[in-house]
């Protein structure tokens, strides 16, 4: 019994010892990387005067590179593939730690954001942050189902299923994040038109929005805009968004709804991303929008 | 509970830790461990369903006692058909009662009388085919004066729910596996570490073999028009080694982890898609199940031993029994019958029993270019039956196997075609594993296999547990 314990206790360790070996590249290259791209929390220097926040559709629509140049100002797309609101919270903290708040504030404002579901969603975008709490992210994780006290505990083990993502995060691949303007539209394999998103299961409406308060609680010398990027037509006709109009109007908040314009199936990758050619259509009406906003400064 | 799952990775350890160092000195206790480790177990899954074994238990226990007892050869008959009746009666009603109505309407249908009768809501408890024929086999071999009738209702409860081999076997025999239970066990270092290896190689074959061909699978047989015969052949392909690493990986886990509380289970698989003819596959596939219907059916019916006409009917029974053990489907049923298509003229020609040594190619590192043709052959014909296995009717398998042709539709993405890695690493494991070369003397290359091979599982691992596909028989 004592030298099967001995056996298995060597292997034990040998195996952890390879979990270690395992996540150093990853833990290397979160303190380390900052070159043109960076990831999340390589937020300093930024100051942008207008700050876009959102989910995978703010990420998919908007080009802010090519928005900054087009308008001259400073433009920053802080969005992330699916993050939800309680993220996007805690990112913006980080952002605002590092830099002034935005002169304008885009919020992401649609029924496909995700604001209060708990199913975990996206896990794989955040595992390299879960190994020693990174960011401060478990007492927020734990509110997600598919939470697990070993993602946190015991090194690679959150890898677990996801081959490809442990590449990447450990040779530092970025995730089409701009170091001056966040978060770009992918530039490669968007005309292919993805499986539509089932209609039956979408819920198109919004009840709460609690969150918008939450976002722009954190911005109190912003002005404030909310925006809804582009979304199908099949979608178009389902959504509702009463809740917020009503928010807008409430609040006397700009709506910037591009949700309402309707866009061919041409220019989409699924009925909630747009393609390339959604990515430009959006990007210049956006570009249309500051410039009429002409409340900026040129700098 | 599942062998794949967290729940018993917390529980192992602790029934292992308990059983070796807190009950040791004391057989008594050490079973009754045992058994209210498995009634946990099983009941992790269904609690309700922890009284149809406990039934069966507490039947074939009084029955063997009774059938021992009995003066004559008449009343022990007697007692033996009781536990046939409830056992095959609990079998019959929670597998085959839907079966026999549907089929009951089905047949008057087509005489053109319409006959009114519903379907029962009945959930099918997990694993009933196994522990119900462990204990049939318990009887029969009291009745046929092979054991003794226990007198210890906690080691004979052990016995029928042991809980490695209770849900999905291999079905043991009394004869093996009540002995060990009545004898206090030791823990021996080589058992220990036998057993460690087999649950490392058994959770490979589930998660990195089965677990990983089972989206293409699925995506083929759901909707066949849609691929291409190149896909649909690699799909039924990626089936036949989900099956086998399936429930060959769940027999492996079994087996290791009876050895980890000083217990040996029968072997159950012995490469068998390394098989020169099907009847080798059927020496080498399912043991406990292909040596149980010989023992307690075939034989019996008289074997081969009887005229040739009624020899070949033997083979027949067998096999078409096999298959309805599986499942209550027509699809199983044809299965069966199709291996004993396959069979029959091996048997006529008196060749069945050609290929009957273990290791095949022994002494070599590869096969002769004859027996790798044919392996391929047998493999083949395997596949084709498995289709039948798999599909949901049989009109569903003849419109798959009829797609094979097709041009059109999807040829296999390279996500299927890098799925095919796992089966591959599987055929090589097993082909070093049939001379125990998989592990070699030399201690840091057999730990760079074992550290390798639990690598590979951990990033193989789904989130979502899959079930074992042998659970649903």
């Amino acid at each position: 019994m004592r030298r099967f314990f001995v056996q298995f206790g060597q292997f034990s360790g040998a195996f952890l010892a390879l979990l270690f070996l395992l996540e150093i590249p990853i833990q290397w290259n979160y303190k380390t990387q900052n070159a043109d791209m960076a990831d999340w929390q390589k937020l300093e220097g930024i100051n942008a005067d207008i700050v876009f926040i959102g989910n995978s559709r703010t990420w998919h629509s908007l080009d802010a590179d090519t928005a900054s140049q087009k308008t001259g100002h400073n433009i920053y797309a802080l969005a992330q593939d699916g993050w939800q609101v309680r993220l996007l919270n805690q990112k913006l903290k980080t952002y605002l730690k590092q830099n002034r708040q935005p002169e304008f504030f885009f919020i992401q404002a649609d029924p496909a954001f995700l604001g209060t579901r708990t199913n975990w969603y996206s896990k794989s975008n955040f595992l390299k942050y879960l190994f020693l709490d990174r960011e401060g992210l478990q007492d927020l994780m734990k509110a997600y189902e598919g939470y697990h006290w070993w993602d946190w505990s015991i090194p690679t083990i959150r890898y677990a299923g996801l081959p490809g993502r442990y590449i990447i995060d450990a040779t530092g691949s970025n995730m089409g994040i701009h170091r001056r303007h966040g978060t770009l539209p992918e530039s490669a394999g968007v005309q292919e038109r993805l499986p539509a998103i089932p209609m039956d299961v979408w819920k198109c409406s919004v009840r709460s929005t609690a969150w918008i308060d939450s976002l722009k609680g954190q911005c109190p010398s912003s002005k404030i805009i909310l925006w809804h990027p582009p979304i199908s037509q099949a979608l178009s006709e389902k959504r509702d968004i009463t809740a917020i109009t009503s928010y807008s109007i409430e609040h006397n908040v700009p709506l910037f709804d591009l949700g309402k314009a309707s866009l061919a199936d041409s220019m989409f990758k699924d009925n909630t991303h747009v393609n390339k050619f959604g990515s430009i259509w959006t990007t210049d009406t956006v570009v249309a929008f500051i410039q009429e906003l002409n409340a900026l400064q040129q700098p | 509970m599942l062998f794949n799952s967290p729940e018993f990775l917390i529980f192992l350890p602790i029934v292992f830790g308990l059983y070796w160092f807190v009950t040791q000195r004391n057989l008594k206790a050490q079973n009754l461990l045992l058994l209210v480790a498995s009634y946990v177990f099983y009941g992790w899954w269904d609690w309700r369903f922890l009284g149809l074994i406990a039934l069966s238990t507490i039947v074939d226990f009084l029955v063997g006692i009774r059938i021992e007892e009995a003066p004559d050869k008449a009343r022990k008959k007697r007692w033996l058909w009781v536990s046939l009746a409830v056992n095959l009666g609990i079998l019959g009603y929670f597998k085959y009662a839907n079966f026999f109505i549907e089929n009951w309407i089905t047949a008057w249908d087509s005489l053109g009388v319409a006959m009114h009768a519903s379907t029962l809501q009945i959930i099918l408890p997990v694993g009933i085919s196994f522990y119900t024929f462990q204990t049939l086999s318990y009887s029969i071999d009291i009745y046929r004066g092979n054991l003794k009738a226990t007198r210890d209702p906690v080691a004979f409860g052990a016995f029928v729910s042991f809980f490695p081999q209770l849900v999905a076997g291999p079905i043991e025999r009394a004869t093996n596996l009540l002995p060990q239970i009545t004898s206090p066990r030791t823990f021996t270092y080589e058992q220990g570490r036998d057993g460690m290896r087999l649950i490392l190689w058994g959770m490979f074959k589930k998660v990195v073999v089965a677990d990983s061909c089972a989206p293409y699978v699925d995506m083929c047989f759901d909707n066949p028009e849609a691929f291409s015969g190149s896909t649909l052949i690699l799909g039924a392909i990626l089936f036949s080694f989900q099956i086998y690493g399936d429930f060959s990986g769940y027999s492996d886990i079994a087996i290791g982890t009876a050895k980890l509380f000083g217990f040996e289970l029968m072997t159950n698989f012995k490469f068998p898609y390394f098989s020169r003819d099907i009847a080798e596959f059927w020496r080498r596939w399912h043991i406990s199940l292909s040596t149980w219907f010989r023992d307690y059916l075939y034989i019996p019916l008289g074997g081969s031993r009887v005229s040739k006409p009624k020899a070949i009917r033997n083979v027949f029974i067998i096999f078409l029994v096999s298959g309805f053990w599986h499942g209550a489907n027509w699809t199983f049923i044809a299965w069966g019958g199709i291996h004993a298509l396959l069979f029959i003229p091996l048997f006529l020609r008196g060749t069945n029993r050609k290929n009957t040594n273990d290791v095949l190619a022994e002494g070599r590192w590869l096969p002769s270019p004859h027996e790798l043709l044919q392996m391929g052959w047998t493999f083949t014909a395997v596949t084709i039956a498995w289709v039948f296995f798999r599909a949901d009717n049989i009109e569903l398998a003849g419109h798959y196997m009829a797609n094979w042709t097709e041009i059109a539709g999807k040829a296999p993405s390279s996500r299927m075609l890098f799925t095919t890695l796992g089966p591959a690493g599987a055929v090589a494991g097993d082909w070093l594993l049939r001379e125990n070369k998989l592990y070699s003397e030399r201690k840091w290359l057999r730990w760079g296999v074992y550290i390798a091979m639990a690598i590979i599982i951990l990033f193989s691992w789904s989130d979502e547990s899959t079930q074992f596909i042998y659970f649903q028989f």
